[in-house]
């Protein structure tokens, strides 16, 4: 990972800038401060001098029977008032002796009180800690400081995800906050086999990663691998969970993953139950989850709560709209070029009046309307939401009646268009990969008719046929199709069918041992 | 290489697509009538034929596997075996010469005979060569997909053939005598070459290859009677007049409003030609780089570079229907049939008989 | 890897580029397009000329036809020394290009049938953008262009009208369907003669219609043998097995007429050879409701009047069958109704002796027709309601 940094100034300056260089991570390099001194005043002074003066970093000196005890920690990342009541009062009032060896073990045991508490000795960890929220105790004499859990992270309330609406599932979501996240995950999986451990990326971000398994039904392979990627990530900052989608993705070149994205700890904990690795990532709503099938783009939680028929019927409209989503523009187009014979004689005669007064081929129209309809999307995406009503309206007259009326495009393209918008955002997940495959569809049908749309949807299928990581392919349980775990995939068998049987992806993992060598030639 | 794993379903699959492409680009010829009742009767030899083709290949297979891993590895070094792969990478270039020959005359007298096709075939070698880089396990994973999209979408234009049928339609049987059925039969019989692949992939196929095989060839008999008997049916001598019999047959198909069906229908067929000239290049790039180390290092420049020649020699071909018969002559078919599903795995048995006999002669 | 990359994305681009460019232009727009309806073809002094009906799509304002006064279709005709040279030729007229595949009807003009039938419909055979399933027809008594011109009473697409005709006709079992397909396989046949439905115009004041007009009797070589009038043609559905509905009126024991609607009927044959006379057994099995009847006061019960019913459904047939077999058997090789392949298939070997000599033996078979008539439903009224009321 590099950043780019311009070397001198611009073309107007005094000189050109002769050549862009990097600034490599790798050259990085942080102050070291080394051990925790025995002159409590002293490292009190490191600490300020470590920040250069930021006011929000506080030092306080005062004294325990005689012996000099400092202060130190971060404003606004804790609570004063719990600094003040159980740590600072207990210490300064505190009037016996201190025992000549261990003091800090006395004080922390003895003085002040409070649940997360731990020694260190090396002042650069302990810096860190201080970062993250933590209460500093230096002790005159000691080569030791006591952190002291006083964390007030501020953090947004816990609400329903806006992505991932559900009916029927619960009202939370994750927040920025790892911890809180940890609990509404640790609170629906009460079990011992919920195993986390923690892991801190990123170079300059320092940002924590919680990996998340369930014990016994995460296959070890898989979860050696993601902690394995995730210690070889070389990057300075995770600011998002798709920061760490790129070492996680090895098909980086495709555009779907198998990655898995979610905001919901209920989906995350399900997932879990299935055998993945879940990821949670400070600062980030989201969490991620590999390995993750084409096919879960299609489903929700709410599958699981209504009858399954309708469950059944839901997931195969999601997909229908899929499939409508990614290819009627580009059929429409290639039936309109070139097998206009495909088309009822009235039906074709309606469409060649409309069509015959505009301006632009079926392929031309077709680009211009999405283009226009991906531009009021984003519009409407990173505008200020106060101004939405103006631009539906706008987005609507435009594409709607004025284009029409003015005969840039035909009324049929219309209908087509908006249909396919409106499919298109019913997986959201899959949204990125349908702008893109609509568009590529448009062209190929537009250029070879329907025969070029079936080669590419080939290409389609088969380089995601040939998607596997972390040992399971991409397309499964279709193809490879795997009986007991399709009855829970394209459509959903009822609560007694399946039993007590739970979706396993470890089910479709392939192994790495070799088949029979039988001339290979 | 776990990317070219497949289960035997998954690669019968691809096999039977691949098979599927020669019946719905079936042309008719003058040496063989389509508009027989014997038509329907002929895929029944093909599957008997297809059955003793693979006795010889089985008995390969099971020799093979009776041997230890450094008896392999050590075969597998010998300079013959480099010329028998290298003969089956020649075979299968021919064949797939032939398949996307067949599939020019197919689009430019089918798809868009007013536009010139040549981009388009283009276009679809690169993408297959693209594609045969993925690996046999996707490609055959695929298969599993266009496989039902392919039944699905012929079965239905059969249910709406269905009413089209005319009993008149049908001859006798063994009309021109059974020395004539038993000589056209043979001729239908030799479409399937892909069969002489088998031991080529074997070793990534885990699972009864030999089950599979059989309910493959009875599987594929049985659907090209039943797409034979609606050509026959719906066309009757109509059959004979059209360059590719089973296009008009379905061109007959229509539902409700929708009178026109074929352009749908050759399009899902597209997938069958992209599945089998993918699976032709991976065996032409799989088989050179095993005699070839320098191809081994350069697999995707080969793979282009097949590419390259398949598209040019398909240019010169294609711009003169004369040497388009000379590509789709008997002669050829028959060669391309006979050296890899006959003659190859014979002089492999042959190989293996002396080294048996020879290493007999060192114990004793 | 670089290269093969730069050279991959260049092969792409000189694709798209060659597509895109107006050199080679993907596809034809809508607007561009001449689709057809109809075609006609006339033949005379050894020119075809072909008239076409086309949708009319440069028409301005909605679809729906209101708020326009311009015509659905327009007509034109061209001249040319084959039927496709002519059909290449309107696109200098109407400056679009032919689509085929929507053409509902080939009619051919009364002179066209005179040439051999398979040179005329050899182009619907070949190109690959016309069905194989439109229909043909014959224009009795006038030309095609004629046909197609005809000022009918209704504005819209009037080969719609042909179409829709001809395919009711064959659904009421009055008249053959003949389809490019058929006429194929009928002349393939080596001893099939061919029967297309014939249309004529009449004047009806200011405005002229359509009316099937029987049928035009072609030879096993193609050429043309004579009409048959619509009345000897309804037996053609029975000795063809298309009976698919219709209706059929029985006089029954000179009491009084019934008519019936067919609801299916099918027909088996056996051949047997006697003294090198063939003899045709032709089994029709009919089942059907009554819709009218009159005289039913005169029988005595229930059966008696089914019964007299099914024997006059039965005579009636017999009567249509042998009208229609005597007359086509008065032409030599007007084996129209596939006796030949039905030979062909039941007795093979007694086939190829005849076969060369068909044309001479089809007006020596001999014909027998049975049929079993089942009466379904009597409709909504009992027999005796009449008698009840007086």
């Amino acid at each position: 990972m590099y950043i780019l940094i311009k070397k001198g100034k611009n073309i107007f300056g005094d000189y050109v800038t002769e050549k862009n260089t990097f600034l490599n991570i790798d050259n990085l390099t942080e102050e070291s401060f080394g051990d925790i001194r025995e002159n409590a005043v002293e490292n009190g002074r490191l600490i300020k001098q470590a920040f250069e003066g930021s006011f929000d970093i506080v030092v306080k000196k005062g004294y325990c029977n005689g012996k000099c005890v400092v202060f130190a920690n971060c404003d606004g990342l804790c609570n004063s008032q719990k600094i003040a009541d159980n740590a600072i009062r207990p210490i300064l009032s505190y009037k016996g002796e201190l025992p000549e060896d261990s003091p800090l073990d006395f004080i922390a045991d003895r003085i002040i009180c409070g649940t997360e508490q731990k020694k260190e000795t090396s002042l650069d960890n302990a810096i860190m800690q201080l970062l993250r929220g933590t209460l500093l105790i230096f002790l005159e004499g000691q080569k030791e400081c006591i952190i002291f859990g006083v964390q007030n992270i501020p953090e947004r309330a816990i609400t329903e995800p806006d992505t991932e609406v559900q009916e029927f599932g619960s009202r939370e979501g994750f927040t920025e906050n790892i911890k809180t996240n940890l609990t509404l995950v640790r609170k629906r999986l009460c079990t011992t086999n919920f195993k986390i451990e923690m892991l801190e990326t990123g170079k300059t971000g320092k940002t924590r990663v919680l990996i998340c398994y369930m014990k016994g039904r995460v296959n070890p392979d898989t979860l050696e691998e993601v902690r394995s990627r995730l210690q070889g990530l070389n990057i300075d900052m995770v600011l998002g969970a798709g920061y760490l989608r790129k070492t996680l993705d090895t098909k980086r070149k495709s555009l779907f993953t198998m990655v898995g994205e979610t905001q919901r700890p209920d989906t995350f904990a399900a997932k879990l139950c299935e055998g993945k690795v879940g990821l949670i990532i400070d600062g980030t709503p989201f969490a991620l989850v590999v390995p993750r099938l084409f096919i879960e783009n299609f489903q929700t939680l709410d599958d699981y709560v209504n009858r399954p028929f309708y469950a059944a019927f839901m997931r195969s409209v999601r997909i229908l709209a899929f499939l409508i989503s990614v290819f009627l523009p580009g059929v429409f187009v290639s039936i309109g070029l070139f097998h206009q014979e495909m088309l009822p004689d009235d039906m074709l005669y309606n469409i060649v009046i409309m069509e015959s007064n505009t301006l632009f081929t079926l392929t031309i129209e077709a680009l211009i309307i999405h283009f226009i309809y991906e531009i009021v999307r984003e519009a409407g995406l990173r505008m200020p939401k106060t101004v939405g009503h103006a631009i539906s309206i706008v987005g609507a007259l435009v594409i709607g009646d004025a284009a029409v009326t003015a005969g840039l495009i035909g009324a049929p393209m219309l209908i087509v268009v908006a249909l396919t918008a409106i499919c298109s955002l019913v997986s959201s997940d899959v949204y990125q990969p349908i702008a893109i495959l609509r568009i590529v569809f448009i062209l190929i049908g537009g250029s070879t008719g329907l025969y070029g749309i079936v080669i590419g949807a080939a290409v389609f299928v088969i380089s995601l046929a040939s998607m596997t990581d972390y040992g399971v392919p991409f397309l499964a349980p279709l193809t490879p199709y795997d009986k007991a775990l399709f009855r829970d995939s394209v459509f959903r068998l009822s609560n007694e069918k399946l039993g007590a049987r739970i979706f396993d992806i470890n089910g479709l993992k392939m192994t790495k041992e070799e088949g029979k060598n039988v001339n290979d030639a | 290489m776990l990317k070219d794993r497949a289960t035997p379903s998954q690669f019968f699959s691809l096999l039977y697509l691949s098979v599927l492409s020669s019946i719905f680009m079936y042309i008719a010829d003058r040496r063989v009538s389509v508009a027989q009742t014997d038509s329907l009767l002929r895929p029944l030899v093909f599957a008997v034929i297809s059955i003793v083709a693979f006795l010889p290949m089985c008995y390969l297979m099971n020799k093979y596997k009776v041997f230890s891993q450094e008896q392999r590895n050590e075969l597998s070094k010998s300079k013959m075996f480099k010329i028998i792969s290298v003969l089956y990478g020649v075979v299968y270039f021919f064949d797939a010469l032939i398949t996307a020959a067949r599939f020019d005359l197919f689009a430019s007298s089918e798809l868009f005979p007013d536009k010139d096709m040549t981009f388009f075939l283009v276009g679809l070698i690169i993408v297959c060569c693209f594609l045969s880089h993925l690996g046999l396990g996707g490609l055959s994973r695929a298969s599993t997909v266009f496989l039902m999209i392919v039944v699905l979408a012929t079965g239905f234009a059969a249910l709406t053939l269905f009413q089209e049928v005319d009993f008149l339609n049908f001859t006798p049987v063994f009309e021109n005598g059974v020395t004539d059925f038993a000589k056209d039969s043979l001729y239908f019989s030799i479409q399937a070459s892909e069969i002489g692949t088998i031991p080529l992939v074997v070793s990534n196929i885990k699972g009864n290859v030999k089950k599979n095989y059989f309910l493959w060839s009875i599987l594929s008999a049985v659907s090209f009677s039943v797409i034979l008997f609606f050509v026959v049916g719906t066309l009757g001598e109509f059959a004979d007049t059209q360059l590719f019999p089973t296009y008009a047959a379905i061109s007959l198909a229509e539902f409700g409003l929708f009178e026109r069906l074929d352009a749908l229908e050759t399009a899902i067929w597209i997938l069958c030609i992209v599945v089998k000239l993918t699976f032709f290049i991976y065996i032409i790039v799989r088989t050179f780089s095993f005699s070839f180390k320098k191809i081994n290092k350069h697999r995707k420049l080969f793979s282009a570079f097949i590419g390259v020649a398949i598209a040019s020699i398909l240019v010169f071909v294609s711009s003169n229907i004369v040497r388009f018969s000379f590509v789709s002559s008997a002669a050829v078919a028959i060669g391309v049939y006979v050296v890899p599903v006959i003659i190859l795995p014979a002089i492999l048995i042959g190989v293996n008989f002396i080294y048996d006999r020879r290493k007999n002669y060192e114990k004793n | 890897m670089r290269k093969i990359k730069i050279v991959t994305v260049f092969l792409l681009c000189l694709f798209c580029v060659t597509l895109f460019s107006s050199c080679e232009k993907p596809g034809t727009e809508l607007s561009e397009l001449m689709i057809m309806q109809g075609i006609g073809i006339d033949f005379e002094n050894d020119i075809y000329t072909v008239t076409v009906e086309i949708l009319n799509n440069e028409q301005s304002g909605s679809p729906g036809g209101d708020g326009t006064s311009e015509n659905k279709t327009k007509i034109y005709s061209a001249k040319g020394e084959t039927v496709s040279e002519a059909l290449r030729k309107l696109t200098e007229k109407s400056g679009n290009e032919p689509l085929f595949a929507h053409n509902r009807v080939v009619v051919l003009g009364e002179k066209a049938i005179n040439r051999d039938l398979r040179d005329v419909i050899d182009f619907f055979e070949r190109d690959y953008d016309s069905r194989v399933s439109q229909l043909i027809c014959v224009a009795k008594n006038s030309s095609a262009e004629d046909l197609i011109r005809a000022e009918l009473f209704k504005d819209g697409v009037k080969c719609e009208i042909l179409e829709n005709m001809l395919e009711e006709g064959y659904n009421n079992s009055i008249i053959p369907r003949v389809r490019i397909i058929d006429a194929v396989n009928h002349l393939k046949d080596a001893t099939s003669g061919l029967c297309i439905p014939a249309v004529s115009v009449q004047k009806n004041g200011e405005n002229e219609n359509y009316f099937l007009d029987g049928c035009g009797v072609f030879g096993a070589d193609g050429k043309f043998l004579k009409y048959i009038d619509s009345a000897t043609a309804e037996g053609l559905a029975f000795l063809n097995d298309t009976v698919k509905k219709g209706y059929i009126t029985a006089h029954i024991s000179d009491k009084g007429k019934a008519t019936f609607l067919i609801n299916k009927g099918t027909t088996s044959f056996e051949i047997i050879e006697d003294d090198g006379v063939l003899k045709y057994n032709m089994k029709i099995k009919l089942s059907c409701d009554l819709d009218e009847i009159e005289g039913q006061e005169n029988f005595k019960n229930d059966t008696e009047i089914l019964n007299a019913l099914q024997k006059g459904v039965g005579e009636s047939i017999c009567k249509k069958v042998e009208n229609t077999f005597v007359s086509l058997q008065n032409t030599p090789s007007s084996d129209v109704i596939r006796f030949g392949k039905r030979l062909r298939l039941e007795n093979l070997d007694l086939y190829n002796t005849l076969a060369d000599d068909w044309g001479n033996i089809f007006p020596e078979i001999k014909l027998s027709v049975t049929v079993e008539t089942t009466i379904r439903r009597i409709g909504e009224e009992t027999f005796n309601s009449q008698k009840e009321i007086s």
